[in-house]
């Protein structure tokens, strides 16, 4: 389902020399996969995601997302991909904090196009289905970490995505918050949801069925 | 308190760029203020130069149901000197001019005649020489006294120049007198000497019901100009009883001097007032918003200042001695500015603005300026200095610099913007009525063609030509002359000529009517002219026939009437062959014909309308003095012939420069253009700063919201999403200004409709572009950080803490 072909990514350093965070990765990933992304930090990790999430285009290499070249996409395409195929967890929750958790749900499809019926539709079996009808209306800041994090995967698959990408998403919860979220994702890769994952822990890397070690840019196994 | 300011201003100097743009701004809106305080100081604040000046009243006469300010007859202003009690002393003059010299060593020269109790009523008396005296006023004393200007000017400051005789109009007058340095009057008036007045008007001044002078008065201390005003009416009332003929319904009353000096002017300067405290409520908007930006990446700073024990006043103590150390320096710049200001201001030069000569930056001013500084500094940083000072310690030091200090401080951001953009609205809707003004008086025809026409005023001095018969000759050799010169296609005069400053009415009454004695007759304005005069101002005869050489001394006495005469008196129209009789010293007053009906012109300004105005030929009415119109080929060239021209016929005669008469309505209207450009400048200041103040709260807002930009980004927002989302929260925000703004101007441009000309001050076309210009520069303003929040990149907005 993906597949990266002699990646790299590099920041120019001063007198025309480059410092590469990335290095000749070569990579698949198959459709159904559960796979971690593990390394130190500075070891490229986050940088290998957003490339994959197709934030970052500044990389040189091959990328296949199923049939899709997007080395050779044009931004307005690559863009397109991205919110019909990817959807994203982020450490900090990243929800918007003016905006309450219905509406923090209903944000991406409204990037989406999608009519406002069928918005409240999705939304509202998204809030059943992660049981949090009953926080709907609260802003993020009345929750809890782990409360957050749940509208953040929420919000993730709520366009219901091929690949859902999550950059340690555990990071800011405690052990049993955690362990919740990680129980989602196995549950969301059971029903045929595509999971990458940057994490530290071995614990979280142990739901996946895979790991990739990143070492100074390089993958490593 | 020394180390807060040397803390705020080490603070200040680790950041030039804010630094220096708070200094800018808060220059330009203390500067504007400091100008225009500059011109309020001399012209509304400071008393007039002379001692005790809160004694000294203008006299007017008013006549009921006709005007308000009326000047007065000498037999009137010697019974009123004479009577009244409640006056110390009393004084009447009028304008006079001339030409000192003869020959190529002549200038032209103004002054007043005036009585001799002047000196007592101003308290002020020659410096070098002595005054004239009671007697002199009466006798035909031919003495003057210079100002010290014109001493200085034409007399190199020579001492012994008193007792000695100069040339006035070719006539000897003996110099009795200098007048200190500084004295000046009339106020606001070109005048370099003092005569007495009957050497200049022997006859009118024996003359009841010649109304030419104006009169200025001193209290009996201790008398108000209301007990004054009681009183004159009381003699006014006497002398009605007496002398019914010549003042019928006429009243006198006294108001202070200096309002009667700056009385037309005050509504223009208080618009400009209001104008400027906008431009700098405008700045220190900005500035407040510079400055809660700032209490953002300071929130730590303040935080460990609190941390460490400083209690609220020390932090707020703190952040108002930055702030005051901006308004200082701005106050400095500003200062500089005011001086410019000034300069520019005279350059401007408007012909109604009295005393703007005395206008310099002087001690008031100064400490004006340091006020305002004062004032500014809490304007702009008591309210973020106050939300600074409560800092919530434990959130800012665990955050670091994150963060921003609140949606308080949002909504304080904002409310400032909308307030701006209100203040903005008001001035451009000021500034566009005037513009929209102007331009109607600019377009007003005034009824002539002033284009390729060159005026010169031509004086015959009395002393060779107080004969009718050598006036009317030398004019009639003098106009043939004119007329043949290459490049004239007509000559012609008239006296007073329109836009000259000058006119004359008399009374009159149409013969054939029930007379309702003399007291009681109408006024029409009444000028002399040359029989080419209106083929050459092309003034359109709509009827009869124009003055023709068959109108002579010897021939019926003939009379054309403009049409608002013809609609006022004649509203059947039928006033051709109609006799009219205008009220003279001669028994009995000739009955003139009216042979003729033309068009209607502007005579005083643009900006006031055709009033009823006869006409008599020169050849009936012979004058000593007169306007000399030419109709040219070209622009200009012509001096040198027409001095030519003047002197082979009279080798003596002075002959000043001739003016296009664009020129003169240029002037009428400099008052008009000096408001507009003073707003105009005011109100695009204010735009600009309002500009500013929108793109520095958009950029801080999309700082503010990188992460949230980022986040809506990486969930699918494209850019375009990016970029309306900004646009519209400011646009929102900038509509509510207008909407607010839009209110206020409604309401507080009707003050300034005494100032508008042909526009209402509720014009929909201005109200219109107002809203169009300022949501063009808000949309200016707001697209450039908006177009940043569309170029952010998701990835680096994600990290971005």
């Amino acid at each position: 389902m993906i597949k990266l072909r002699h990646v790299e990514r590099n920041y120019p350093l001063a007198k025309g020399k480059f410092f590469y965070v990335l290095r000749d990765i070569n990579l698949d990933i198959a459709e159904g996969e559960f796979v971690s992304i593990m390394g130190p930090s500075g070891a490229g990790k986050s940088s290998l995601l957003h490339i994959l999430g197709m934030h970052d285009h500044a990389w040189t290499g091959e990328y296949f997302f199923g049939e899709a070249a997007v080395h050779h996409l044009k931004a307005k395409e690559r863009s397109a991909l991205r919110n019909e195929q990817i959807g994203f967890v982020f450490q900090q929750y990243h929800l918007l904090d003016d905006l309450t958790v219905y509406e923090n749900l209903e944000i991406p499809l409204s990037y989406r196009q999608v009519s406002k019926t069928e918005r409240a539709a999705l939304v509202a079996d998204t809030l059943d289905r992660f049981s949090i009808v009953g926080k709907k209306d609260l802003y993020p800041r009345q929750l809890s970490g782990g409360q957050q994090q749940l509208v953040g995967v929420a919000r993730a698959i709520i366009s219901n995505p091929k690949v859902i990408l999550a950059d340690e998403p555990t990071g800011n919860l405690h052990s049993s918050q955690g362990e919740e979220i990680m129980e989602l994702f196995r549950k969301l890769n059971h029903e045929g949801t595509t999971i990458v994952q940057v994490t530290h822990s071995d614990k979280n890397a142990s739901y996946g069925n895979r790991v990739i070690q990143l070492r100074d840019g390089f993958v490593v196994s | 308190m020394i180390s807060d300011f040397k803390f705020a201003i080490r603070t200040l100097a680790k950041t030039p760029a804010f630094t220096a743009i708070a200094v800018v701004t808060l220059a330009l809106g203390i500067g504007a203020n400091s100008t225009i305080f500059s011109v309020i100081d001399a012209v509304l604040l400071r008393p007039l130069p002379f001692p005790k000046p809160h004694e000294i009243v203008a006299i007017w006469s008013k006549v009921t149901n006709e005007s308000e300010r009326e000047t007065e007859s000498y037999p009137d202003f010697a019974d009123l000197r004479d009577q009244s009690q409640t006056l110390d002393s009393l004084t009447a003059y009028t304008q006079a001019g001339g030409v000192l010299g003869s020959g190529s060593d002549s200038h032209e020269i103004s002054g007043v005649a005036i009585t001799s109790d002047v000196f007592r009523v101003l308290r002020v008396q020659p410096f070098l020489g002595r005054a004239f005296t009671r007697e002199e006023d009466n006798t035909d004393s031919r003495v003057v006294v210079f100002t010290y200007t014109a001493w200085q000017r034409y007399f190199n400051g020579d001492r012994n120049l008193i007792g000695r005789q100069v040339l006035m109009s070719l006539r000897p007058y003996t110099v009795i007198g200098v007048m200190p340095p500084g004295f000046q009057f009339p106020i606001g008036v070109r005048s370099e000497y003092l005569q007495p007045l009957a050497p200049l008007v022997p006859t009118e001044i024996k003359n009841r019901g010649s109304h030419f002078l104006r009169m200025v008065g001193r209290l009996k201390p201790g008398v108000t100009a209301r007990q004054a005003t009681a009183e004159l009416a009381a003699i006014s009332a006497r002398l009605e009883q007496q002398y019914r003929d010549t003042n019928l319904n006429r009243s006198n009353y006294a108001i202070a001097f200096h309002d009667d000096v700056v009385g037309d002017v005050r509504p223009a300067l208080l618009t400009i007032v209001a104008a400027v405290i906008a431009v700098l409520l405008i700045a220190c908007g900005n500035i407040a918003n510079l400055l809660l930006a700032r209490a953002t990446a300071r929130r730590r700073e303040i935080a460990i200042r609190a941390a460490l024990g400083a209690g609220r006043i020390q932090i707020v103590r703190q952040l108002l001695a930055e702030g005051f150390v901006l308004a200082l320096a701005g106050a400095g710049v500003g200062l500089l500015l005011a001086g410019w200001g000034i300069d520019l201001l005279r350059v401007l030069n408007p012909r109604d603005v009295p005393r703007l000569d005395e206008v310099r930056i002087n001690s008031a001013v100064v400490v004006f300026t340091l006020i305002t500084a004062g004032v500014s500094t809490l304007l702009f940083a008591l309210v973020p200095a106050l939300q600074l000072s409560r800092p919530n310690v434990s959130d800012a030091l665990q955050e670091g610099n994150r963060g921003g200090v609140g949606p308080e401080s949002q909504r304080l951001r904002r409310l400032l913007i909308v307030a701006q953009v209100a203040l903005s609205v008001l001035l451009l809707a000021g500034a566009g009525l005037l513009i929209k003004s102007f331009g109607n008086l600019r377009a007003t025809n005034p009824g002539f063609d002033p284009s390729r026409v060159l005026t010169v005023e031509l004086t015959l001095p009395r002393s060779k030509y107080s004969d009718p018969a050598k006036q009317l000759q030398f004019f009639d050799q003098l106009l043939p002359k004119l007329q043949t010169l290459p490049g004239v296609q007509s000559a012609g005069g008239a006296t007073p000529l329109a836009f000259s400053g000058n006119d004359r009415a008399s009374s009159f009454w149409i013969s054939g009517r029930p007379d309702p004695g003399q007291g009681n007759h109408p006024n029409a304005s009444h000028l002399t002219v040359t029989p080419d005069y209106f083929r050459t101002m092309r003034i359109p005869l709509l009827a009869g026939r124009a003055f023709n050489a068959h109108d002579t001394n010897n021939s019926a006495p003939v009379v054309i009437v403009n049409e608002e005469f013809v609609r006022k008196f004649f509203p059947n129209g039928n006033a051709l062959g109609q006799r009219v009789v205008i009220d003279r010293n001669v028994e009995p007053p000739p009955a003139l014909e009216i042979v003729g009906v033309v068009g209607g012109t502007r005579h005083e300004s643009l900006a006031t309308p055709p009033i009823p105005e006869f006409y008599i030929p020169t050849t009936q009415e012979p004058e000593r003095r007169m306007n000399i119109v030419l109709r040219s080929e070209k622009p200009g060239g012509l001096d040198a012939a027409v001095r030519r021209a003047v002197q082979e016929i009279d080798a003596d005669l002075y002959v000043p420069q001739l003016r296009p008469f664009g020129q003169l309505i240029g002037e009428t209207l400099a008052q008009p253009r000096f408001n507009m450009l003073l707003l105009g400048a005011f109100a695009a200041v204010a735009m600009l700063l309002a500009a500013i103040g929108i793109y520095g709260v958009i950029a801080y807002t999309v700082v503010q919201r990188t992460k949230e930009i980022g986040i809506r980004m990486a969930l699918g927002a494209q850019r375009t999403n990016m970029l309306t989302m900004i646009l519209r929260q400011s646009l929102g925000v900038v509509a509510i200004g207008l909407m607010v703004g839009i209110v206020a101007a409604l309401a507080l441009t009707r003050l300034m409709q005494s100032l508008l000309y042909g526009v209402s001050a509720h014009d929909v076309s201005i109200y219109a572009s107002v809203l169009l210009l300022l949501s063009f520069a808000a949309l200016l303003a707001s697209y450039f950080p908006a177009r940043r929040a569309m170029r952010l990149d998701p990835m680096v907005a994600l990290r971005y803490e």
